[in-house]
This record gives structure tokens, sequence and C-alpha cells, in this order.
């Protein structure tokens, strides 16, 4: 067949160009190799494409290898054609067009869509800068900022504000304790903690708006006292108002978010400040000067009983030349009790030894020693016995009254029942038991029970009983002598200022401080000296012993002082 | 001309001279580093010698002096993006800047810590602890970045810019499509698929690597270096180009993709330290607020 | 019977429009005869939209038309008014042919055939010429055209431009960007260009961006189609249009044919005029740029003047006032004419000159009046200017470290020619010793009058050697032995790369460097191993001629040097009766020993010295330099570049060389002679005292800086697209970041861009503390030196 075959090629004016070629040929092959007739030269197109056949009823369009070919609109792989058939070959369009005479078919081959320019396309694919293959900075930046700012400022904020206008005053511990705890994120300020909250107010931890109520604004000591209102202050500040004291707040010594320890101000140097010259701040008064425990404390001066009748104590100064003595009306030899020989005890053969625990035993606070008594600690050895025909007989410790009644009454019976055991009571004549007594022996056997009272009395009083611990005195009255025994004030304490737990110190013996194996009388003032305390103990800085600090022994809130901040105690109260 | 560049990759760079200038690190005969070293022992000085009630921490007023100190290092530190961009002012070098950016951006370290008196929890404080050092570490990665990879760099382009190499590439696809129409479909789809598909970089791990395991080119190499052996007489010749075209393209595309590597990893760092910067900075913020929001 | 006029004015230029204006307002009788079909051909096939610039602004415009720098269209429409207000007698597409005559009877022909008379011929046809039409078969197509307005108007055509010369290369490339552009050479190559345009050409062509048909030719047009016949054959190639850069043939041709003379065969000389314009033809006057005056006011100032003249009123110029202020306190002394008779008296250098020339020459200078201890100028500013002595007395101050030390100049003498002659910083300070009158004239103008005035040439030069020899070797040469020196010196020039000695030669003599550097070189392992740089100034060669030996070394030329040989004889002369030079030659003799010691021990350093020689670093001042080994490649300096000039960055990183770590990016190295001031039309580029060369506003966008540059460190730009703050870019992202630009803005009124303006590297000079490049690296690696200090660099 004969066919006119014309290449378009536009140009980028728009213009076309048409490089016609006549073949003459049975089958028309379209494909990039160089043999066929219609040679499509783009790598898009393989070598043998398609091809065009001549038929009886026309002509057929035949695609080899399934290509995308859509002919005339439809994909297919083959079909009629005939002039007005348009062909879209890869990226060939062919057009079949009316062809002149003594031609059987003309077409025109146009490439439409051309290559792209491998170096745009290799541009265009590449991803040379890590901006275009990450989120960019700038949007990372502000996301991050965002999210913690709102996190741990905006939200924490507003929740603040929000919590604290329906909780009105200062909560008591109970009502803090029921608000119950509230967990991060929803209390957003949690994140703001700073640091562990001090033991005691490890229950508050989790509600920080108790405590920190207006913002911007340090923790007031009305939040502080509102629980503690019975703190007493460290002077009386109406003698001594030192700014040190008034003008301090709860937080300038007492720092909060540091962990269990460091709640209470414990350095020597904050107490020195005053202490170092005491004398400056408080002349009148008979304070040492302190500031070192080790280096720098007064010797000690314990409240001894000066007057036991009108119970008159004075500090007194352990000094060796005039070392106090304690006017406790009691008669006590600590030296007779330890004798390591032991003592007698009544109704036994053996011989006891008794050693201080026998009497001093620490309190349950193992600060300080249970206080003595007679029922506990003498009373199983010093049995109170008044008529030695009686042994099992004795009186009760308590008033003399009661000591005599008791005596009269046991000699009255004696007479009444009359008998051997009341000899030379004049008016036991033989006589019928059960018979009545006559007026003149009543009055005999009276007056003998009498007698005898007044006999064993003498021998209580006076000679024996009460006499080894107490100081008893008599006076007369119509001829009847009257019994007193003063009474026995044994100091609790006697340095008052101070605290000492025994129990801590139970690792050494009693002995170590208390000289009490010499001590012959109650009198003597069993106190160690300040040296001996120092021989262990030393000031905050010590190395080389048990550094101790004023706050080892000393309170700072005295009691007996007015409250630190009455005005906010009553404020506090009224928030209530 | 870009074929003498291209044979320049090729032999690989002449020798080089020695560093002509003087790098950062040592900038002002190491002005910086002492200055740094200085505020670093006043730090730890005052620190040792301040005995605060309590622990100590950035309550005490030695940890109020070290923390205005570090928030304003660090704001310092942070106008160092916006310095480096306000050009012509100012009489510093940015070489000197940047030193100081660098041996002050090490002080913080310790100023920082002793603020803290080395106290950490999980609180919004320790968070701006944290990204601060999270900004400081990506700072030294940076300059370890910055200290090795240029001479690597230079030394593997050998002189040619990327855009030169893509060019050459694009040259080298456009004579390879010449040479492999005339070849077999086989051939042709190969060579097609290397031209339309090898890409240069991509994704993040692409352009970190510095490799693409599935380069069509590399693979077009591969398989038509065994199906030339069958080409016979003038296509044998055009085969033969052609694998040497494929040979120079995958050549030429290690060196580009060696350089985007290079690139990249001179950028990755500061993708962690400028935004862990600006999160610092505003974690800073509600640092100091909070603070003194409950006193 | 043939007309008559009183005037005939051939050009209807901005002069002899003006002209013709006056005329008829004065109601002469004239014609203006105009070639083509409109007014004033040269300015009408300016650039569609083209701005055109009234300079000189001081010079008053004194014309019956209007003029003011304004769009192309807005000049020519005023004029065409303003013609036809005044009724002027236009004869449009009348071509002189040929003229006889003289004053009175003046035979003109137009178009061969008819013929005009006129008592008086005002010639002002310009240097525009007429352009060489395409001479084929079908060459009437509208598609063929001679001019190319403006190249953005077309898109996507095929145009076929013809001709190699400067115009076709720029019209075909300027075309090429978004077309598809042919360009026909007749010839293999393109030789008659411009060097910055062959490398522009040869560029597109080997990038492919447009096609070149070699020793080919047109032979027939036809609409969209144009045939060209090379030796493969025909081919016929359709196109949209066809642009025809033949070329223009000059008018001296014909000037001369009517009897003009010429004092030079020099091209660019200009004919000896009257101060009334009339040439030596009497009653044939010659105004506008054939008579020297290229600008459009001077041009219509000279139109109105000339036909005063002709009327016998003889006015004072327009620049009379101008000069007035110029002399300043001299007009109490002289009126302007006698005070040019005075300086001609007093400065031999210009009596060559004619009373037009010297206007025009003083209208661009500048006339000083120093008291005595004055100083003129400081040595190493940068300055090309020549002063001239009118009066008093200068002292040159010749030894650096003791001003006490002086060669006086007196009246008539002239000095500074030596940084005009080598564009070199000034090589002396000179004060005035005595009241003095100094005329400074600059560098374009000095180089204008060289090339018209041979006598000026030869005297400036003799004078420069002298002087150099003596500022280069040393100052106490005895003028008698200076005499015997210049018996024999010559002035040697040599092109880049080209030997002045080579190895093994006889060592005849020694080169002073004058203007440019060269490269030492020693043999070593058979190839030419680098050694040493020299730059203007040293004199080399001197080592074989002391000890008697033959060269041991070669040198090259590293840019384009002019040097003084002196015969070895000489030399000897000057180093045996001078001593303070002895001590010299020997100290520089032992510099260069140790700088060979050194280079030859570190062979990267050598072949990095040769690789930035042959990039031209010899030629360059102040060149940028990347340490590759700390590049991080972060592009600050570029972007510090562009934000602190304007948003556009004037030097490219990554482009431009490397050798080894060694990068020299695409920026501006500020060469001693700088190429791209050799041809710039509005004398926009300047050097700044300090060396800086920079382009000022004056710059009209013509480009030919950008080409000339061979470092392609000039870019033609538009103002890009206004920014918002660093902080809003920074924070929102808003706008391009530092160095990115969005495209140039468009003005508001929708019209056309701005036009493009040349911009280069101007280092930075307004800049507070210096280049911004440098400052901007983080890291260091950018650095600026001068050759002569990074070839130092090795030495110690």
């Amino acid at each position: 067949m004969e066919v006119n075959v014309g290449f378009l090629a536009r140009r980028r004016s728009g213009s076309i160009s048409v490089r016609t070629h006549e073949l003459r040929c049975d089958v028309i092959h379209f494909g990039r190799s160089a043999d066929s007739e219609v040679h499509l030269a783009d790598p898009r197109i393989s070598q043998h494409q398609a091809t065009l056949n001549e038929t009886h009823d026309g002509f057929r369009f035949e695609t080899q290898l399934e290509g995308d070919v859509v002919i005339d609109g439809v994909a297919t792989s083959e079909a009629a054609i005939k002039p007005g058939s348009v062909i879209q070959l890869g990226p060939y369009e062919i057009k079949i067009i009316e062809s002149q005479e003594g031609v059987d078919l003309s077409l025109t081959v146009e490439l439409t869509e051309p290559m792209a320019e491998e170096l745009d396309e290799l541009k265009a694919r590449n991803k040379t800068s890590l901006d275009k293959a990450w989120p960019n900075r700038r949007s990372v930046s502000w996301v991050l900022a965002l999210l913690i700012l709102g996190l741990f400022l905006a939200w924490p904020v507003g929740k603040h504000y929000m919590e604290r206008d329906n909780q009105a005053a200062t909560p008591s511990p109970m009502e803090v304790v029921e608000m119950g705890d509230r967990v991060w994120p929803v209390a957003g300020d949690l994140a703001w903690d700073t640091g562990e909250v001090s033991t005691p107010h490890k229950f508050l931890a989790k509600n920080c708006s108790v405590c920190h109520r207006n913002a911007f604004e340090q923790v007031t000591d009305a939040v502080c006292v509102a629980c503690h209102e019975k703190t007493e202050q460290h002077v009386d500040t109406k003698n001594y108002p030192l700014p040190e004291i008034t003008q301090a707040t709860c937080q300038s010594c007492h720092k909060e978010h540091q962990g269990p320890a460091h709640i209470v101000r414990n350095d020597q140097q904050f107490c020195a400040e005053c202490h170092l010259d005491i004398k400056s701040v408080a002349k009148e008064l008979d304070l040492g000067p302190a500031s070192d425990f080790g280096a720098n404390h007064p010797e000690f001066r314990p409240m001894v009983m000066v007057n036991g009748r009108t119970k008159k104590r004075e500090r007194m100064t352990l000094d060796p030349k005039k070392w106090p003595v304690e006017k406790s009306n009691l008669n006590f030899s600590h030296v007779q009790h330890l004798d390591p020989k032991g003592m007698r005890v009544p109704n036994k053969v053996a011989r006891q030894v008794m050693d201080c625990a026998d009497c001093h035993v620490a309190e349950a606070t193992g600060e300080y020693m249970q206080p003595i008594t007679m029922e506990k600690h003498c009373a199983s050895c010093h049995l109170l016995q008044f008529d030695a025909r009686a042994p099992d007989r004795t009186v009760v410790h308590g008033s003399v009254e009661l000591t005599m009644r008791t005596m009269r009454e046991f000699y009255a019976t004696l007479a009444l029942e009359g008998g051997a055991r009341a000899p030379r009571a004049s008016s036991s004549g033989r006589r019928r038991p059960g018979s009545a007594l006559t007026e003149n022996a009543r009055r005999e056997a009276v007056a003998w029970a009498d007698r005898m009272t007044a006999q064993s009395a003498q021998q209580v009083f006076g000679k024996a009983v009460c006499k080894t611990c107490h100081i008893v005195t008599q006076k007369t009255e119509r001829g009847r002598i009257k019994w007193n025994i003063e009474p026995v004030t044994v100091a609790a304490r006697w340095l008052e200022k101070g605290k000492f737990d025994h129990v801590r110190h139970e690792s050494m013996e009693c002995a170590d401080c208390h000289d009490a194996k010499k001590s012959k009388k109650a009198t003597d003032v069993l106190l160690p000296k300040v040296a001996t305390c120092q021989k262990c103990h030393a000031g905050e800085n010590a190395t080389s012993k048990v550094a101790s600090t004023c706050v080892t022994c000393h309170a700072f809130h005295l009691p007996g002082k007015q409250p630190m901040r009455p005005g906010l105690v009553k404020s506090a109260k009224r928030k209530k | 001309m870009a074929v003498t560049q291209s044979s320049e990759t090729e032999q690989g760079a002449p020798e080089r001279l020695g560093v002509l200038q003087e790098p950062v690190i040592s900038s002002g005969n190491y002005k910086y580093l002492k200055l740094a070293l200085t505020l670093i022992l006043i730090s730890i000085a005052a620190y040792i010698y301040d005995e605060p009630l309590g622990q100590p921490n950035g309550g005490t007023w030695i940890g109020y002096t070290l923390g205005t100190v570090g928030a304003l290092l660090i704001v310092w530190l942070g106008w160092f993006g916006i310095r480096k961009r306000r050009y012509g002012t100012g009489g510093m070098m940015l070489q000197e800047w940047l030193s100081a950016h660098v041996y002050l951006g090490f002080s913080l370290i310790v100023i920082a810590t002793l603020h803290a008196g080395f106290q950490v929890g999980l609180n919004v404080h320790t968070l701006a602890y944290v990204l601060m050092l999270i900004v400081i570490l990506s700072g030294v990665w940076g300059i370890y970045l910055y200290i090795a990879l240029p001479t690597r760099m230079s030394e593997s382009r050998g002189g040619i810019t990327l855009d030169q190499l893509v060019v050459l590439i694009a040259d080298l696809d456009k004579s390879a499509l010449g040479k492999s129409v005339k070849l077999g479909d086989d051939i042709n789809d190969l060579v097609r698929d290397a031209v339309e598909n090898t890409t240069i970089g991509g994704g993040m791990v692409r352009q970190l690597s510095g490799r693409d395991p599935s380069c069509p080119t590399a693979r077009a190499l591969e398989r038509i270096g065994e199906l030339v052996k069958s080409l016979s007489g003038g296509d044998a010749a055009t085969g033969r180009q052609l694998v040497v075209d494929l040979a120079r393209k995958n050549r030429l595309l290690t060196v580009a993709r060696l350089d985007v590597k290079y690139r990249a990893w001179l950028n990755l760092w500061l993708l962690v330290h400028v935004p862990a910067t600006v999160g610092l900075i505003a974690a800073l913020i509600a640092h100091i607020l909070s603070v003194f929001f409950y006193w | 019977m043939s007309e008559r006029y009183q005037i005939a004015i051939i050009g209807s230029g901005p002069g002899g429009m003006s002209a013709a204006g006056r005329a008829a307002e004065l109601g002469v009788s004239h014609i203006l005869l105009e070639r083509t079909d409109h007014l004033s051909d040269t300015i009408y096939k300016y650039q569609k939209g083209k701005h055109v610039m009234a300079t000189p602004d001081i010079l008053p415009l004194r014309s019956s038309m209007t003029f003011e720098a304004g769009a192309r269209e807005a000049v020519l429409g005023a004029w065409d008014n303003e013609c036809e207000k005044h009724g002027v007698n236009i004869r449009y597409n009348a071509d002189l042919t040929g003229m006889k005559g003289e004053k009175g009877n003046f035979e003109l022909t137009v178009n061969g055939s008819e013929t005009i008379e006129a008592d008086a011929v005002v010639l002002a046809i310009g240097l525009q010429g007429n352009l060489n039409p395409l001479r084929v078969p079908g060459a009437e197509w509208e598609g063929v055209q001679y001019q190319l307005d403006d190249p953005e108007e077309y898109e996507d055509e095929t145009i076929v431009v013809i001709g190699a010369g400067d115009a076709a290369i720029e019209n075909a490339v300027a075309l090429s960007e978004q077309n598809q552009v042919i360009i026909v050479n007749r010839r293999n190559e393109f030789a008659r260009a411009k060097d910055g345009n062959r490398k522009l050409i040869e560029d597109a062509i080997e990038s492919e961006k447009l096609r070149c048909a070699y020793e080919a030719n047109p032979v027939s047009v036809a609409p969209g189609e144009i045939t060209l016949e090379s030796k493969g054959g025909q081919e016929r190639v359709s196109c949209n249009r066809v642009i025809a850069r033949l070329g223009a043939s000059p008018p001296r041709r014909f000037v001369e044919s009517c009897g003009v003379e010429f004092p030079s065969e020099e091209m660019a000389a200009l004919p000896e005029l009257s101060p009334q314009y009339e040439s030596n033809v009497s009653g044939l006057y010659i105004i506008g740029a054939l008579g020297g005056y290229p600008l459009i006011k001077q041009a219509m100032n000279q139109g109105y003047e000339v036909v005063e003249f002709i009327q016998g009123n003889n006015i004072k110029p327009a620049d009379e006032p101008l000069l007035e202020d110029k002399f300043g306190p001299l007009i109490d002394r002289f009126t302007v004419d006698e005070a040019i008779d005075w300086l001609r008296e007093n400065i031999p250098l210009i009596r060559g000159l004619t009373a037009l020339q010297l206007r025009e020459v003083l209208l661009e200078s500048d006339l000083h009046i120093k008291a005595a201890g004055d100083p003129i100028f400081e040595i190493n500013e940068f300055g090309t200017t020549v002063f001239m002595i009118a009066e008093g007395l200068a002292h040159v101050q010749i030894d650096p470290t003791d001003p006490s030390v002086v060669v006086p100049l007196d009246t008539g003498k002239f000095f500074g020619e030596i940084a005009m002659v080598a564009a070199r910083p000034r090589t002396a300070t000179v004060v005035a010793a005595e009241p003095s009158v100094l005329l400074e004239i600059p560098r374009r103008t000095m180089i204008k009058l060289m090339n018209s005035v041979a006598s000026v040439e030869t005297q400036i030069r003799d004078a420069a050697t002298a002087r150099q020899l003596r500022v280069h070797l040393s100052q106490s040469i005895s003028d008698e032995l200076m005499g015997t020196i210049l018996e024999t010196a010559e002035e040697r020039e040599f092109k880049w790369g080209q030997p002045l000695l080579q190895e093994g030669e006889e060592s005849d003599g020694v080169f002073v460097i004058r203007k440019g550097s060269v490269t030492i070189y020693e043999s070593a392992g058979g190839h030419e191993a680098f050694r040493a740089f020299a730059a203007t100034g040293e004199f080399v060669g001197e080592g074989g001629v002391i000890e008697n030996t033959k060269r041991g070394q070669t040198i090259r030329a590293a840019t384009q040097v002019e040097s003084i040989w002196i015969a070895g004889d000489r030399f000897k002369r000057i180093v045996d009766e001078v001593p303070d030079f002895k001590r010299r030659v020997h100290e520089t003799m032992l510099t260069r020993v140790r700088h060979n010691q050194a280079a030859s021990a570190n062979e990267a350093w050598e072949r990095s010295a040769e690789f930035l020689v042959d990039q031209g670093m010899g030629e360059a001042t102040d060149i940028l330099l990347i340490d590759e080994t700390l590049c991080i490649g972060c592009d600050n300096c570029e972007k510090a570049c562009a934000e602190t000039h304007g948003g556009i960055a004037r030097l490219k990183r990554e482009t431009g060389p490397t050798f080894g770590n060694i990068h020299l990016p695409i920026a501006c190295r500020h060469c001693e002679d700088p190429y791209c001031m050799s041809d710039c039309p509005a004398d926009a580029i300047h050097r700044a005292q300090s060396g800086e060369v920079f382009i000022d506003e004056k710059c009209i966008g013509c480009g030919n800086c950008k080409i000339n540059c061979p470092y392609d460190s000039i870019e033609m730009s538009g103002a890009p697209a206004s920014k918002p703050g660093l902080l809003s870019w920074l924070l929102f992202g808003a706008g391009s970041g530092p160095g990115q630009n969005q495209a140039p803005a468009k003005p508001d009124n929708g019209g056309a861009a701005a036009p493009k303006l040349a911009v280069k590297c101007d280092s930075c000079k307004e800049i507070k503390g210096g280049h911004a490049c440098v400052r901007a690296c983080p890291t260091g690696a950018a650095f600026r030196v001068s050759p002569s200090e990074y070839f130092a660099r090795i030495g110690s």
C-alpha cells in the first residue's frame, strides 16, 4: 500500500514543521527499532510497539505488547481505523487524515508528550536539604515552647487561682488531710515543687496553695501560726523587743522544701549572735556568754531547793568551792544503799546488794527518771512497824493523824479484849467473858490505850521509823505532844533550761556522771559539771567529739513566754 | 570544563595545604576559653565559700546570683541566633561570637549545676536544666562536626558544586538515553528507569546515610554490564559506551550523595540544638516565674 | 531649480533638531534633513521604555526644545510636538549622499538625485552612522529587524540573529533567555567582539542556550523562514523573526569627503573645530557626537548656539557660568576665555588642545587654589586624577619616612600621572609649597585627551617612566644618571602568561614592573615550579645581572604587565652609584632566596600558588578566599552580603574554582586595573581612595561591566522584593529569610520592573568594620588578602 507519513514538529512559537515520507509496504511497523517503517525514536516506545495492516475492509491497528494505546478515545490493543481516527501511542499521537489521489493512507505522527528535560526532572526529584525531609526547626521549636509554657506555666497558674477561690482560709491539718492528694498533671503546680517537704509537713506536700496562698508573695507567718498558734517566743518581747526576733518571719529560720532534715535551724552561729555577748542584749540577766558548747559554754546552773519548807529554789552554779546544797527535807544516803556488801532486809537472812536502777527507772520518753516513791522504792524494806509485840502491824505511809488513829485503834482493841496481851491494864480483873464491863474498867482501858499510843508515837516519830528519812518536829499542846513531818521536796529537774536524754546515754555508767557512791546525804547535788559533758561533746564543728549544737540541749521557743504572733493567731482563727 | 571537573573528582583531590585560618576553637588565642574558665572558677569559689541556711540551692544569695548570671548567659547565647543574622553590624567578627558562644555555653554547665546545688527532681526546674544540657551537648556535637566534616566534604567534592554534579549527571542521562534508544527494550527500560527514578538525597535516612540501596542507576549498571556481553557489532560498541556512561554517572552519584550526606550532618545537629534552645528559653521563663509565683 | 536655504541641518538628532528649532524660532530659513521617517533615530532605537539620562546634571539646557531625563517615549513625544509647534521645516527620508562647496554656496545632494543649496551647513549626524541593511531577497519582510528594543518582549520564538559583532551577541544572548536563538556568524569565531562578549556567546553556545551557525550566510528570506548557506549546503530555518546586526559604517569617511580634517588617525579622534563649532571648511559646522559631544544635552545646546553663531551673534557658550564658578577666585583676574588662554599659556601639556576641547576638559576637571602647605594628596591614597600646576610650586615628598626630602615641581609641571597610568595608589605625598593654582583632570578625560592629542600621550608617558623609575628604584637617582638610563630604557608590555625572561637566557637587563604582577618559576623535576610573586613597583631579573650569570629563573606575567626594561649596565650603575638602592637590591635578593627555599619546601603551597595565579590572583588587590578545611557551607557570607547590600548578594560562595582546600568564590577581587571600569558609558564605576572598586547610582544598566568582568563578579539585578523584619521571619517565617530573595519587586503601578542595574562587591566600604562576608563567617574560613600578603605568608 501507498502510505504518506508526516512527522509533525511543533516549534515553541507554535508553528508546525512537517517532514513527509512516502512508504510502500504491506505492514507498517511502529517502533523504536531503526528498521520499523514508522520510526518512533522515543525511549518510552518499545522496539516493535505496533503494526498497521491493510485488511479487506480498511485498516487495522494492533499493538504487539499491550502498551498504553488509545484509539479514538478507547483504550484497546487493536482496532479498525479510518481517516479521522486518532491513535494515542505512548507519547505519540497518530492521526489518520484524508489522503489525496494515489495514496491509500496518510497519517501524521506527532510527539505530543516530549520527554521532560532530564536536568529539570532530576532537580525536581532530588531532596538535598534536611529541611525538606524533616519538619523545620521553626515549627518544632514553636510546638516545644508552647507545650512547655502551657503545661508548666499557664496551666499551673490557672489551676492555682481556680483552687484558691474555693478554699477560703488556711485549712486545719485535718481539713488538709481530707482534701486528699492531688496528682500531676491535673494539679499542674506540682511540677513546680522545688524539693522534698520536711517530715512533719509531708501531709501538706501535695497541696501547694495551702501555704502558697498569694502569687509572688512569700509564705506568710499567718499560714504557719494557723497551726502553730501555741508556739511561744524566745524572749519576752515586751522587755526585749529585739529586731532579730520581732522582725523575723517564720521563714527566716524555717526553710521548707529542703528535705526532712533542714526545717529547724540548728546552727550555733544563730544563737551565738546574741549569746556570745548576751550582756549587751540584756545586761540585767545573769546569763553567761555562750557560742560553742565545746569552746565557750558557761558552767551548769541547776535550780536548787534552798528552803524545803518555803519551797524556795535558786539557780546556782556548780562551783566546787561552794557546791550547791539541796534542802529537800529528806534524809538519804546513797552510800548506805549502794553498800557493796549489801543491806539487811526484814525477814530475810541474806543481805541484798542494790544498784541505781533499783530505784531510778527511766520514764517512758526515756529522757528523765521516774519520780522515787516510798511505796514503790522504799516500802519493801522500810516496814512502818510500831509495836514490837505485833511486828505484822504497820502504819500507812501518809499523814500524822492517820498514823496516830491507826495505833490508837489498835491499842483500844487490845484493851477491850483484855487478856494477857494487855498487861498492866488495871481493869482486866477476872471476869466471865461476855459479862458487861464496868464504868471503871472502861475508863481504865481507854487510858491504857492512850498511854500505849503515846509510847509508840514516841517510838515511831521520835526515834526509829519516820525519822529515818524524814525531819520530824514535835510541840506540846495542853500536855499532848503534836508530831509534825517536814514535807520532802526533791527536785524533779535541776537543769530546766536544757534537756538530757538518759536512755541515749545508757551505754554509759551512771557513775560516769553522778558521783553517788560517795554521797552520804540527800542534800548532795549529784550533777556532773559541764566539763563532764564536754569530755564527749563539743561545738557543731567538732570533729573528734560529738558535734553538738545549741539546739541539741536547748529549745528556741521557750515555754512561759507569749505566743509568737498573737495578732496573727487571732486572724488565722478568724479565717477558720 | 565540566569534563575536567568530573575527571578532577575521579582523580581525587590534590594534596592540601594546612589550615590557612585560625579555627574557631583557638580564636583570639583562646580568649573566650580563658573568660569561661575564670567565670567557672569564680562560681565554684563563691559556691564553696557560701554556707547558706539549709541546703545550697537557687534560694540562697549565691543561688540567686548564679541563677541571674546563668539566665542572662542563656539569653545572650540564644541571641547568637539573631546576631549571626544581623549582618554588617557590630565590630566583632562572627567567628569571635561563635567562639564565645561555645566556651561560655560550656561554662553554663557548671554555673547552672551550682545554681541548682546539685539538686534534681521531677519538676520544671530540672526540665530546664535537662534541656540546657541537651542544648549544650548538641552544641558540642555540632562543634565536632564543624571541625571534622568540612575537610572530608571538600575532599570528596574535589571542587565541584552539587549543582554542577547534578548537571553532569543530567548530561550523562541524556547521552545514556541517546545510546539506549538504539538498543533492545530490556536495556532501554533499565536505562529509562535509571534516568527517571534515580534520585540524590531523599528522606532523612537516605540523606544521612549518603547512599541509596535501591539506586536504579546501580541496578542498571549491573544488569546492563551483563546484557551488553550478548550484543554484537555496532550495538556492542554502543552498549559498551552506555556502560561507561552509567559507570561514570554512578561514580558522580556517589560523590553527590556523599556531599548531601555531609550537608545533612552539618544541619542535623541544629535540628536538635535550635528547638531545644527555644524550649529551654520557654522552660526558663516557666522556671523563673514559678519560683517567684510560689515564693 | 533647486531650493535654497540659509541653514541646512543634517541629522535630526538632539543637536540637529535643537538647531532647527532655534532657526525656526528666529524665523531663519532652514531645512532639517532626516534620513529616516522619524526624529532622532538613535534615541528612537533605544530599547523600549529605556530611561534616557540628562547628564551632565550641572550643565544647564539651552535650547528651543525641552529635554529632561525620562522614558524614551516621553522624550521623543515632547520633541515631536515642539518641532510642530515651532514649525520646523523637516524633510524625512532625506539621505545626504554628497556635499561640496563652502560658506555661502554649499550644494547638498539628497537621495543621490535632488540638490539643495545652503549658505551654511550644520552637520549633526552623530557617530551612530547608518546601520547596514540585510541585502538579500525578501529582506523587506517585516520580520526582519535591525534593532532590538526589548528582548523580554519575545517569548518562545525562533529568532535568527545575523552578525558576530557586540550588538549581535548581546541581542542573541539576551533573547536566548526565553527564545530559540540561532546566531549566524560569517566566520568560524567571534573575533570582532569585545572579549567579554566573546566569552558570553561562547559560553552560551557551549551550554546550548543558543545555536550558532558558523561560516554561514543568509541567502534569502521569506516570511517565517530564512535560508542560510554554509559549508554543509543550504538550510531552511523556519523562524519568527530575523534580527540583522550587520554593524554601522562609521561617518568619518563621509565627513572627510566633505573636506573636514581630523587631527589623528586614532579612530576615536575628533575633527578640529573652532570655538564656534566651525570646521576647517568655512561655513560647515559640526555639532553633537561627531563634534565630540556625545551627551544629548550638550548636543542640544550646541544646536542652539551654532544657529546663533551663524546669525553672527557670538553668544557665550552655555557652560560659561559653569566654567566661571570652576575658576572661582580666578574670575576676579580674568574672563573665562582669558582664563582658558592663561591655562594654555602656563601648562605646556594642554597647549595642543582646541579651545572647545579645553572647555570640555575643564568642565570635567577641577581647579584647586591651594595655600602654601596645603596637602594635595597623600601617599597610598587611591586616586587616578592628574594634577597640573597652572601657577605656583608643589613639593613631592619622595621619602615616606622623612617629609623634608622633596622634589619641587613648578608652574607647568604635572604630577599624579603614575597613579593614572598604572591605576595604582599614589606613590608619594604632594603638598603645595607656595600658593598654587592646580588643575585636576580625571582619568577618563585624560585618556580621551591622550587619544586625541598625541603630544599629551608621549609627554605623560615619558614623565611617568622617569618618575616611576625614581619611585620604584630610588629617588636619589641623579638627573644625569636618569638621562642615561632613559636612553636605553624601554617600555615593554606582556600578555598574561607571556615570559618576561626565560631560564638560561642572557641576563641583559632588569624589568621594573610598572603595572600588573609577575610570577617567578624555577624548573624543578621537569616542570616550572612556582617560586615567588612580584607586584607593581618591584623589579625582577636583577639576580643574573648583578652576578653576571644566565637567567636562573623564568618570569611570567601574572596579569597584563607593563614594565620598564633597563639595560643591565645601567642597572649596575644605579647599584654602584646609589648606596641606598644597593642595600635594597640585596635585601630583595635575600627575601627572594628565602621564599624560594620556603616554596620549594612546600609543594602543596607551590601548586596552590600556581593555581591562584592561573585564577588571576595576580591582578587582584583584595581577594576573597575560603579555607575549605573550615568552611561548613552555611552560606552566611552570601547572606551577609545580600543583607548588607539591598538584598542582592555580590558573592557566590559555592561556585568558583577550588584547589585542595583553597576555594575562590565568585566575588570581586578589586583588580589593580579593573576590567569593569574600562568601558562604562555613565562613568559610574570608581575606585575609592581606600581601593574599593564600586558602582555608583549613575549606573544605567548597560551591562558592559558585567560582560567585561572575566570573573563573573558583576550581576545585573533589579531591586528585590522588600522584606519584613528579621524577627518576623525568624519567628513566623514571614517573607524570605536572610540571603533568600523573592522575585524583584514590580512597581505598584504595575508597569515594567525597575531597570536591572549592575551590582558588585564594594568591599563593604560603607560598612563599619568592613567586609560583611568575612565578619559573618562563623568559622573564620573566609578571609580577604592581597596577593602580596598571601604570597608573603609562605616566606614567613
